[in-house]
């Protein structure tokens, strides 16, 4: 029998984002910490909170530059700066991407069907239409990192992010690449913002968060020491009541651990009065530290797992041994991972 | 852990329900038709291979989740799975719904653009892992292959894997920039062949290990001996013959099969002219002169390119075909490209015993999937 992703042993070893606080880890974390984000001052309204000062074209250069949205340029170079933090250069075969994005792709259809509409489908350029599809995202950090072991887009809602990272680990496990660029790439649609206004998402962000991840024995063989491992994860769908509980108690088990062995629990949290987290928390009788990523930075669908985890990471480093992630969508799934620290500290 | 396939769900626009879908097949029906829910003044492409019938559900969930949720529930019926506790339920898709989003930005009535897992998650009520792989071309098998990795680590028994798509207005768009000719039908490999036709259809299979379908002494149709994924990292539309090799390959290795040992190649045949003359060049470089003693064929040409669940749908009419010992035709087969020079079953069925075959599925993105399966030998 195959193992399982617990049983192999996964590491992160690198990070990249892009977000609206800042293009760097390090401003994503003052974000959710010192609270750098301010709801109240919402820029324009719009309780969209966008990525500004990216220079794409300094960032990821000008090769089709124009015809990438938004999440894709976002995702290219938190691609590359992933690569660069995990000292990853020259292993494009045995490299693959996974990406998880609920509206990636939407702006472009929104623009694309708009055009079909009024002029046909001649008024579509040849070169950006293929943009339109969902996995694009992916694709366009496959072409710009050489990653040929596989390419995946995970459409997941708001779980697609830390769903990305479940299949990833199971790939890695399975020998189907040994480096993996997973992560949540999203660009807010004006369509899209107007629902989510409408169902009392206060305030939602776009951008990218992506996460290297291999084998431990990977790592160590070429020398990286790891940000964190992979200690076990669990995903099952929201269907009411105790569906967090049931999450978190089942992962517990694949991971032989009780809850209170957990120094942090970084959620996503609630916008409104109903907040299953922290129901099943108590429920749970957990007593350790709680940060709920909604009413810190805000909603970033597929991006919200992935900076819950780079968050997590960062605790890690500040001496949380073990870090339970965990982030829900309604309708959707309840998805969970626990992050420790490597044997040694680093970043 | 061996990995079997217990069960079959399938619908295109040659008929619903397996049964349909195989007399359509022994028909050697085209589903090609004009355009039913798509405008055709927006379009140089006036036809698709629609499937006529409305699924009752359309309107709360979107057509290709209301077909989706139809095929997985024959297929749940066709294994005689009672519960669907712990099982896992992994979707391809190449657009999702994405027309009814369309349609809701047209009219500003909102759409709940749900992933096709979370949708069907409402009626099914599994608890197993649901997960939606939108990989273009390749999802389905992509979904199939993650499947089988889950009962293979032994982290599951059982597993719904497949793939569901039906029109869009973008996608009509996308391949009419990409090729502006105007097919009123899909002809792989024929050397008049004017390009694709998108189709829509749905494809579910149930992979249990074989201890599971023991235990349930239920029908077992074959075996997923092992898959293999591949990335061109290149062109975003036009297919890299080295990552189709690459792809292949890894098929064979994880199957731990020999190229000889291979009886069918379900081919991913598109019917342009680029995928069709890449393919066989690249089933050339794997299987050498085997490749021309083995049968192939490409069902495109009955029911369309089906986008995201065209694995799925390609890897059930293989375990169909294994069943029935025949082989489904590539129809429009009239004048063989010079380039394509296979054995492509060309038009009619043909009796053939397949042991083991390989079923190719190449997207958009150069996203590329193969799949090894088999008659399941106790």
């Amino acid at each position: 029998m195959r193992k399982t992703a617990e049983q192999e042993g996964i590491v992160i070893s690198g990070v990249g984002v892009v977000s609206p606080w800042g293009l760097t880890h390090k401003d994503l974390v003052n974000a959710f910490l010192y609270g750098e984000k301010e709801f109240t001052k919402s820029r324009d309204d719009s309780c969209c909170e966008k990525v500004e000062n990216f220079a794409a074209e300094e960032l990821i250069g000008k090769n089709g530059l124009r015809y990438l949205n938004s999440a894709t340029r976002y995702g290219i170079y938190a691609a590359l700066q992933c690569l660069q933090s995990a000292n990853l250069l020259n292993q494009k075969e045995k490299m693959g991407v996974i990406i998880g994005s609920h509206l990636g792709h939407l702006d472009m259809l929104e623009k694309m069907i708009g055009e079909i509409l009024t002029e046909g489908s001649r008024a579509l350029s040849p070169l950006s239409s293929p943009n339109g599809a969902p996995n694009v995202i992916a694709s366009a950090i496959g072409s710009r990192t050489g990653g040929k072991a596989l390419n995946a887009t995970i459409h997941n809602g708001f779980t697609s992010g830390l769903d990305a990272l479940i299949y990833g680990c199971q790939m890695l496990t399975d020998g189907r690449a040994d480096f993996l660029l997973v992560g949540g790439a999203e660009g807010i649609s004006p369509y899209y913002l107007q629902w989510l206004k409408a169902h009392g998402f206060k305030h939602v962000f776009e951008g990218a968060g992506l996460i290297l991840v291999e084998k431990s024995a990977t790592a160590t063989a070429r020398g990286k020491l790891p940000q964190s491992k992979v200690v076990g994860c669990y995903s099952r769908p929201w269907q009411g009541g105790d569906s967090v509980q049931q999450c978190i108690i089942r992962l517990l088990g694949k991971t032989g651990l009780q809850i209170n062995q957990l120094d942090a629990v970084v959620c996503a949290g609630s916008f409104n009065r109903k907040k299953p987290e922290k129901v099943a928390l108590d429920k749970l009788g957990y007593m350790g530290s709680r940060y709920y990523c909604r009413e810190l930075i805000g909603e970033g669908l597929a991006v919200s797992g992935l900076f819950q985890i780079i968050f997590g990471l960062e605790l890690l480093q500040k001496g949380a041994k073990l870090v339970l992630v965990h982030q829900y969508g309604i309708p959707g799934n309840c998805s969970a991972i626990i992050l420790s620290q490597y044997e040694n500290k680093c970043w | 852990m061996r990995v079997v396939c217990t069960g079959i769900g399938i619908t295109t626009s040659i008929g619903a329900g397996k049964d349909g879908f195989w007399q359509g097949v022994l028909q050697h029906k085209c589903g090609a038709q004009p355009l039913i829910r798509i405008n055709e003044n927006n379009f140089s492409k006036k036809y698709a291979y629609e499937i006529s019938e409305d699924f009752v559900k359309e309107k709360e969930l979107g057509r290709a989740s209301a077909l989706a949720l139809y095929t997985v529930g024959e297929a749940i019926t066709d294994a005689r799975l009672i519960s669907l506790d712990n099982v896992p339920l992994i979707i391809g898709t190449g657009l999702c719904d994405f027309k009814a989003y369309e349609d809701s930005v047209l009219t500003n009535e909102y759409f709940n653009c749900e992933s096709i897992a979370t949708n069907l998650n409402r009626y099914l009520n599994n608890t197993g892992f649901s997960l939606t792989i939108s990989t273009g071309c390749a999802a389905g098998n992509y979904a199939i292959g993650y499947a089988y990795d889950l009962i293979k680590s032994g982290q599951v028994e059982v597993a719904v894997a497949g793939g569901s798509e039906c029109l869009a207005n973008v996608m009509f768009g996308i391949l009419d920039r990409v090729n502006p000719a105007e097919p009123t039908c899909c002809q792989p490999f024929n050397a008049q062949r004017k390009g694709v036709l998108l189709g829509e259809g749905s494809a579910f299979l149930i992979l249990e290990s074989i201890d599971s379908a023991k235990i349930r002494k239920t029908k077992i149709y074959g075996e997923v001996f092992g898959y293999g994924l591949s990335c061109d990292a290149g062109h975003p539309t036009a297919p890299d013959k080295m990552g189709l090799v690459e792809a292949m390959n890894k098929a064979l290795n994880d199957s731990g099969c020999k190229p000889e040992e291979i009886d069918y190649i379900a081919m991913h045949g598109t019917g342009t002219v680029l995928n069709d003359i890449t393919e066989t060049a690249a089933v050339k470089d794997v299987f050498g002169s085997h490749s021309y003693k083995l049968a192939t064929s490409s069902i495109k040409g009955m029911v369309g390119h089906t986008g995201g669940a065209s694995g799925a749908v390609s890897t059930a009419a293989t375990f169909l075909a294994m069943e029935k010992e025949i082989i489904p035709p590539t129809i429009g087969l009239t004048q063989p490209d010079p380039l394509c020079d296979l054995d492509y079953t060309p038009n009619k069925c043909r009796g053939h015993v397949v042991n083991k075959a390989l079923i190719n599925a190449f997207g958009f993105g150069g996203n590329n999937c193969c799949i090894v399966v088999g008659r399941y030998r106790g």
